[in-house]
């Protein structure tokens, strides 16, 4: 990588890294995993910056690596028999009032419940805020596999947790 | 109400802090495309010896693995860790190299992993693995894993031959170190020439017997003060002993012995061999998580390193 891609690639980043690292830590639900999945997102970004770059598009590339390198982690690791935090992860539930907590808490047992496919997916469409075009793309599948997978994950979310029904009824 | 869920998957991550991988992520691109030109087939071969003949030292062919049993370890560090430094949060990256295989960047990324991946891949009993992570200090890390029970003895004939330097230094010292035990336990042909100038002291002093283990114990206890470059001690007396505070139990389907191989700068090379526990002892589980960080821990790598 030559000196000017560097400092591109450097500033590009510096900018985006918090919002990519965000999203691998709902993808993962742990701290230390998320780092590990961006920080090889960001390596392969690195490897290739010269003409993702050019493409205009970084920021889905990192989203699709990030989704990629997550099903292939978990295909290596579903023999794993144990996790550190198996229920909540890493979050940290501290909430401004007791009911606000108990929800959020139950946002993070829903989603660490979920398969890695369905997690990208509402992550993707409510935490990124991605449309399903884009959700599609990032996950090398059709626009209606992402509206079944959408409505299949958020009625799988109303059955695991009663807690959510209420903000889910209208979803 | 959609802007309800988007405030609760906001509210869970938006106060967290955010990791620098910068860095990292770019010393791991830089490492694979060096691993990508320098690989080469002959490494396969190279890592075997590294591989098994310290295995063969300790023992670790001659005990039958019985399926569904837990298998008893202890950690085993050599003493020489003044270059050590293991780092506990980059990504390794897990290269299946056989039969002269180079990995390509696809395959790469279907089978790369982090160290806490290692344990729990579907490892092919005949085949090889290790992880590589060059380091931006300039610290090579490389980890060998092998399940135990298949021994590749045919391999230690052959010469190891490295295009890095630093690696062919290591794993010289190591086939050299391991040669001794080699011959008294297989009973094998012609032992590998080596080449490189050593690091290791002399291996004329080598004990034929294959050591065991001392009980688990709370604290690092070295068994001999460090003399790198010294004439060589027991494998016994040559390593530090340290376990964490409870025993280990690897309670995987699979028994697999592991030696982590730590090329200092400097081109010496320390290792970390995982080795049976003795008979006996008690057991207690240990998590995937508490090896790697046993393997990891900068901590305890300083204990050693200070005896």
């Amino acid at each position: 990588m030559d000196p000017v891609a560097e400092t591109e690639f450097r500033a590009w980043a510096a900018a985006r890294q918090g919002a990519m690292f965000r999203t691998a830590f709902l993808l993962t639900g742990h701290r230390q995993d998320a780092e590990d999945l961006l920080q090889g997102a960001l390596a392969k970004l690195a490897q290739r910056w010269t003409r993702i770059s050019s493409d205009g598009s970084p920021d889905a590339y990192v989203r699709r690596i990030l989704y990629h390198d997550l099903i292939s982690w978990r295909r290596l690791a579903r023999n794993r028999r144990e996790r550190a935090h198996p229920d909540v992860g890493d979050f940290g539930v501290t909430a401004d009032s007791a009911s606000t907590s108990a929800v959020r808490l139950a946002v993070a047992q829903a989603l660490a419940r979920l398969t890695p496919r369905q997690r990208t997916v509402i992550v993707l469409r409510f935490y990124s805020d991605l449309p399903e075009a884009e959700v599609a793309k990032i996950m090398s599948c059709s626009i209606g596999t992402v509206r079944s997978q959408t409505h299949r994950t958020l009625a799988r979310l109303r059955t695991m947790c009663p807690e959510l029904s209420e903000i889910l009824e209208t979803v | 109400m959609t802007s309800h869920l988007r405030h609760e998957l906001h509210a869970l991550v938006d106060d967290v802090p955010t990791a620098d991988v910068i860095d990292r992520a770019l010393g791991t691109m830089r490492d694979r495309r060096r691993r990508r030109t320098a690989a080469g087939g002959a490494a396969v071969l190279a890592t075997a010896v590294a591989i098994a003949l310290p295995l063969t030292l300790t023992g670790a062919s001659t005990v039958p693995i019985t399926a569904g049993t837990p298998a008893r370890y202890c950690w085993t560090v050599a003493p020489d860790m003044s270059t050590s430094a293991l780092g506990p949060t980059g990504t390794a990256i897990l290269s299946h190299l056989p039969d002269g295989y180079v990995a390509d960047d696809e395959y790469r990324t279907e089978v790369c992993g982090t160290w806490g991946d290692v344990p729990t891949l579907p490892l092919d009993p005949v085949r090889m693995y290790n992880v590589t992570e060059a380091r931006p200090d300039g610290m090579t890390v490389l980890m060998l894993v092998l399940r135990a029970d298949v021994m590749p003895v045919t391999f230690a004939n052959s010469l190891p031959t490295f295009t890095e330097p630093a690696c062919a230094h290591a794993l010289q010292s190591l086939a050299t170190f391991g040669r001794s035990g080699e011959a008294t336990t297989t009973g094998g042909g012609p032992a590998p020439e080596a080449t490189m100038t050593m690091t290791w002291p002399d291996p004329s002093g080598l004990s034929s017997d294959t050591p065991t283990p001392p009980p688990i114990s709370g604290d690092v206890t070295p068994s001999s003060p460090a003399t790198p470059g010294a004439a060589l001690v027991p494998h016994s007396q040559f390593c530090h002993k340290a376990t964490a505070t409870s025993p280990l139990v690897l309670g995987w389907r699979t028994v697999w012995a592991t030696i982590v191989v730590s090329i200092g700068r400097d081109g010496r090379a320390i290792f970390a061999q995982l080795t049976r526990a003795p008979a006996g002892s008690p057991t207690a589980p240990i998590t995937q998580k508490q090896l790697i960080a046993l393997v990891t821990d900068p901590t305890l790598l300083a204990q050693l390193a200070q005896g």
